[in-house]
């Protein structure tokens, strides 16, 4: 077990390098950060003026080393725009950003669940078409539009939920609701046929043969092997909630890594978003990490190997 | 309908009657069991023996009332201890499932649940049935259990989980949650197919201990008809859902009464003899979809010869004398079929066939290694697992080598290293006297044509999505000879018309596939043939058409094969040599009768002994092996058998035997002390044919 931490967590950290060396490249794809960042009117001097003053003038692999360097020592840079440290910018947004991935998660997660559970032990074929039917047409609807639906009812018709912002519960319960049931169509989809696969399996006929009802053997027996799958699923989902939320943090104006990503890429203000990058790489591979842990507490099988 | 057996008295634990299942199908309702009766009483085994879709094990699944759906009782009773289950519901029969009877299935690998430990899963069909005891109570029946099942260390087995425990293993915990409640009635479905040899004997023993401390009934579901002969009391065979007949089971090889079990009985390779060819059922196991009318199995019936009754009328299940009874028009015949049948085999002469002229080898292997890194990782130290070690052999042109060993002894890598589909580590193997190993890109792919292979499962060993004609035509046509006409030609070699090509693998039978697969295997025009256990996925009526294909298209092209397999009556069928792995290594090889009628080395003679024989009264003149399969990753010092073998001394740990001649022995083995035990010599060689069946089939 120690070993197979110890590799895999080299492996995260090839992976997080890779992710900044690619952020690092692509950024200076956009073009000179120099130009980019002055005015139309900046003279040839200004502009050789800002370069060396931000080290553009040395060739690129220089350049490249000296950031991997830098990061190393935790230092991403100062923000372009608000001259104060770029990562200390992105971790003030870290708490929202976690606040919302993690609610929806879970409230995705445990809807799948329950309607998974629900749909097995019913054994109707109506209830569990129109549960999955109803999954279904969720994620047919991009998160964009939901979201604004969701705000047209709940905050403008009826006023029950604040529209937008973070502070209270009820801010987070619109947001967290359009995200979180955007994959349960996927999660029921998952864990309803993990569910029907165990249940031809032969240690299910033995543990009726045991006596066991069928509640007994679905929780007892099943369960435990039916979550595999869907903890492979959802530690990725996770991970993309955690830097993905861009679209739902932008309509409900929730104040996220996400966002701070996308501002500092109109911004161009090129040090904050490879912070950010950075930091979601950083949780994204963490995340996988646990699943897999979590994978091998689950599964007595790979744990042996 | 009338019942076969009279008695009706008290001690009748199980009592079936006409139970009749079915399934819904496209053109109406398709019947699965017909018309089933029989009785179980106290304290016997009564066997249901039949082929795949005989419908033996919906039969005792309809009495635990685990149908699943849409399979459904159509009508029949099914009484235990005089109580009806037909109508009780899936919550009624809790109470009854686990308690009064409990089942013990086919395959131990799936049968447990892999993430929970094996002392909760036992403990559950405790807890269930006793809500009273303390968690304490429970504790200590599990461990009782483990220990009356023959597990060792059950407090430390106690909390592990079911991939820590070997097949035989496990199949003792099946047995255990079993046995949990000691039920009255114990049902034993193939509780020993997917079991290795002298694995099967420890769990058959271990199944006669419990029987015996608890008194219970028990039905023995099985394909194998030594093992119910010399396992059971009473038998009924079953074939496309009937009972064909009941008997005794001692006389069922000496007096079948219906034609179908004097057939599958004449289809069976035995060890103690060599025939020419095996008789076989022609035909395939019925599409219950179209069940035959009349008799279910007068289109394939030697006897029926398409008379009137057994075209229109079923026949019912009618008493003979003691205790049998057959459901066959004309049963007073199968005797004297059974006797023109005998006299038509022919004996093979071997002296005669030693006397070939032996051909060059067309495959010698030499000194051939295999060894595999195992936890080859950043900071691990690997270990070495030697899974062939200093193979060396060779094959004359047309004749067959048989491979016999138990699983994990590394027949199939030897299979898959001479294939190249495996590096080898070391050794060298000539084909055709040309070194084979070194060959690379495409004088290995030109040389491959000589060597082909035909694996053990017909289901996926062919994709389902080509067409049989694709599936012939797709070794042509990476070499370049495609030809239409080749492939009918093939087709017409293993029996099949050439409109089969046209068709898709799931449309044949796995009888069918296999010859399919073999015609695949023949497109190149081979020299040799691997053949991985190639028949052992058939049922007994298919097995032996496929053994008879096999010899036929070895004496018309001349092919020469290695025939892998754990079965060693079909071995001692087909082969004209054999050699017996142990852990990697060979540890006898010599003729085929010299193998068989004078085993040396002890681990050819405990598996020889493992065959069931339904002559054997209970334990006489059994090896029983104690122990699993040592572990490969440290096998023990000195000779690999050592730790399970009943002749081992000190002087065994030192060094490993070699494989040589030995004094008094007239072929190859690495055995300090070769030689027979006297009750092998007698049962082996003294015997006249006629119920000398012993089959593992």
């Amino acid at each position: 077990m120690t070993t197979f931490l110890i590799k895999r967590v080299l492996q995260s950290m090839l992976t997080v390098l890779g992710v900044i060396t690619a952020a690092f490249f692509l950024v200076r794809l956009a073009g000179d950060p120099a130009v980019l960042n002055l005015s139309a009117e900046a003279s040839g001097e200004d502009i050789a003026r800002v370069r060396e003053a931000l080290g553009l003038d040395r060739p690129m692999i220089i350049q490249y080393f000296d950031f991997i360097w830098n990061v190393l020592r935790g230092d991403f840079g100062v923000s372009l725009r608000q001259n104060v440290s770029a990562m200390s910018l992105v971790l003030e947004r870290v708490p929202a950003t976690l606040e919302l991935a993690l609610t929806s998660f879970v409230l995705g997660l445990g809807l799948a669940f329950i309607l998974g559970i629900i749909m097995r032990m019913t054994g109707s074929r109506f209830v569990r078409q129109l549960i999955m039917w109803i999954a279904l047409g969720r994620q047919a609807i991009p998160i964009f539009s939901f979201g604004l639906v969701m705000i047209l009812i709940f905050s403008v018709w009826l006023k029950w939920l604040p529209s937008l912002g973070r502070g209270t519960l009820s801010h987070l319960i619109l947001p967290a609701l359009t995200l979180g049931t955007y994959e349960l169509a996927l999660y029921l989809r998952l864990f309803n046929a993990s569910l029907a696969t165990e249940q031809r399996q032969d240690y299910v006929r033995t543990a009726y043969a045991k006596g066991q009802g069928k509640i007994q053997v679905l929780l007892g027996h099943m369960l435990p092997n039916a979550l595999l799958p869907l903890v492979t699923v959802a530690g990725i989902n996770l991970g993309l909630l955690l830097g993905g939320t861009v679209v739902t943090e932008t309509v409900f104006s929730w104040p996220g890594v996400g966002r701070l990503i996308v501002q500092s890429v109109s911004q161009r203000d090129f040090p904050v978003i490879i912070a950010g990058v950075f930091l979601i790489s950083l949780m994204f591979v963490v995340i996988n990490l646990i699943v897999d842990v979590l994978y091998g507490l689950l599964d007595p099988r790979v744990r042996m190997v | 309908m009338s019942t076969p057996m009279a008695t009706a008295d008290t001690d009748i634990v199980l009592s079936v009657r006409n139970l009749s299942i079915e399934v819904p199908g496209a053109k109406g309702p398709v019947r699965l069991v017909d018309d089933v009766s029989f009785d179980v009483r106290q304290n016997e085994v009564f066997g249901i023996v039949g082929e795949s879709g005989s419908g033996k094990s919906l039969t005792m699944l309809a009495v635990l009332g685990l149908l699943a759906e849409p399979l459904k009782i159509v009508s029949g009773s099914i009484k235990l201890r005089g109580r009806e289950l037909t109508s009780l519901s899936f919550e009624q029969m809790r109470s009854i499932r686990g308690k009064t009877m409990a089942i013990v299935f086919q395959d131990p690998m799936t049968t447990l649940n892999p993430v929970l430990r094996i002392g909760k899963q036992i403990g559950e069909a405790v807890r269930l049935h006793n809500p009273g005891m303390s968690s304490r109570q429970v504790r200590d029946r599990v461990i009782e259990l483990l220990q009356l099942v023959g597990i060792p260390n059950p407090e430390k087995r106690y909390s592990q989980y079911p991939n820590e425990f070997s097949g035989g293993m496990r199949q003792r915990v099946v047995i255990a949650i079993a046995m949990a409640n000691e039920p009255d009635l114990l049902i034993a479905d193939e509780p020993t197919t997917a079991l290795d040899v002298t694995i099967q004997a420890q769990v058959m023993s271990v199944l006669a201990e419990v029987r015996e401390r608890t008194k219970a009934a028990m039905v023995l579901i099985t394909h194998d008809l030594g093992l119910v002969a010399e396992t059971a009391d009473r038998m009924a065979v079953m074939y496309g859902g009937r009972i064909m007949e009941t008997s005794p089971a001692k006389t069922l090889f000496s007096n079948p009464n219906h034609p179908y079990t004097a057939g599958l009985i004449a289809s069976l390779p035995r060890v103690d003899r060599e025939v020419k060819e095996l008789y076989s059922i022609p035909g395939f196991v019925p599409d219950l979809a179209n069940r035959p009318r009349g008799c279910v199995f007068h289109p394939r019936c030697a006897m029926s010869n398409g008379r009137i009754p057994c075209r229109e009328e079923k026949p019912l299940l009618h008493a003979l004398r003691d205790d049998s009874a057959v459901a066959c028009h004309f049963s007073e015949e199968t005797a004297a079929w059974r006797q023109a049948q005998e006299k038509a085999v022919q004996i093979v002469d071997r002296e005669q066939i030693d006397e070939r002229d032996v051909l060059a080898p067309i495959l010698k292997v030499d000194n051939l290694t295999k060894d595999f890194q195992i936890g080859v990782g950043l900071l691990r130290s690997s270990q070495q697992l030697k899974a062939l070690r200093n193979i060396s052999f060779e094959i004359p042109k047309g004749r067959t080598l048989g491979l016999v060993g138990e699983s994990g002894c590394g027949k199939s890598t030897l299979a898959r290293v001479l294939l190249r589909l495996l590096d080898a580590s070391g050794g060298d193997v000539y084909l055709n006297g040309e070194p084979f190993m070194n060959l690379r890109g495409t004088r290995l792919r030109a040389k491959r044509r000589d060597l082909q292979v035909v694996f053990q499962d017909p289901y996926s060993s062919l994709d389902p999505r080509m067409t049989i004609h694709e599936v012939i035509g797709e070794p042509l046509r990476i070499h370049g000879r495609y030809d239409p006409q080749r492939i009918d030609e093939l087709l017409a070699h293993v029996g099949l018309t050439p409109d089969a090509g046209r068709r898709r693998p799931p449309e044949f039978s796995g009888g069918q596939r296999q010859r399919i697969a073999i015609a695949r295997a023949l497109a190149l025009n081979p020299d040799v043939l691997i053949l991985d256990e190639a028949v052992s996925a058939l049922d007994v009526s298919i097995q032996a058409q496929i053994i008879n294909l096999l010899k036929k298209l070895q004496e018309e092209l001349g092919l020469t094969y290695v025939f892998i397999s754990h079965d060693l009556s079909v071995v001692r069928h087909i082969s004209d040599e054999v050699a017996v792995m142990y852990l990697g290594r060979i540890v006898e090889h010599g003729a085929v009768r010299e193998v068989f009628e004078s085993p040396a080395h002890p681990y050819t003679q405990a598996l020889l002994s493992s065959i069931p024989r339904p002559d054997a009264s209970e334990g006489e003149g059994r090896i029983v092996l104690e122990g699993d399969l040592p572990n490969p990753l440290s096998p023990p010092s000195g000779c690999s058998f050592r730790t399970r073998c009943f002749r081992a001394v000190e002087e065994c740990a030192r060094a490993e035997p070699k494989l040589e001649p030995r004094t008094g022995i007239d072929h190859l083995s690495a055995c300090l002390f070769p030689g027979k035990p006297s009750y092998v010599l007698a049962d082996m060689v003294g015997e006249a044919a006629g119920h000398a069946e012993r089959t593992n089939v």
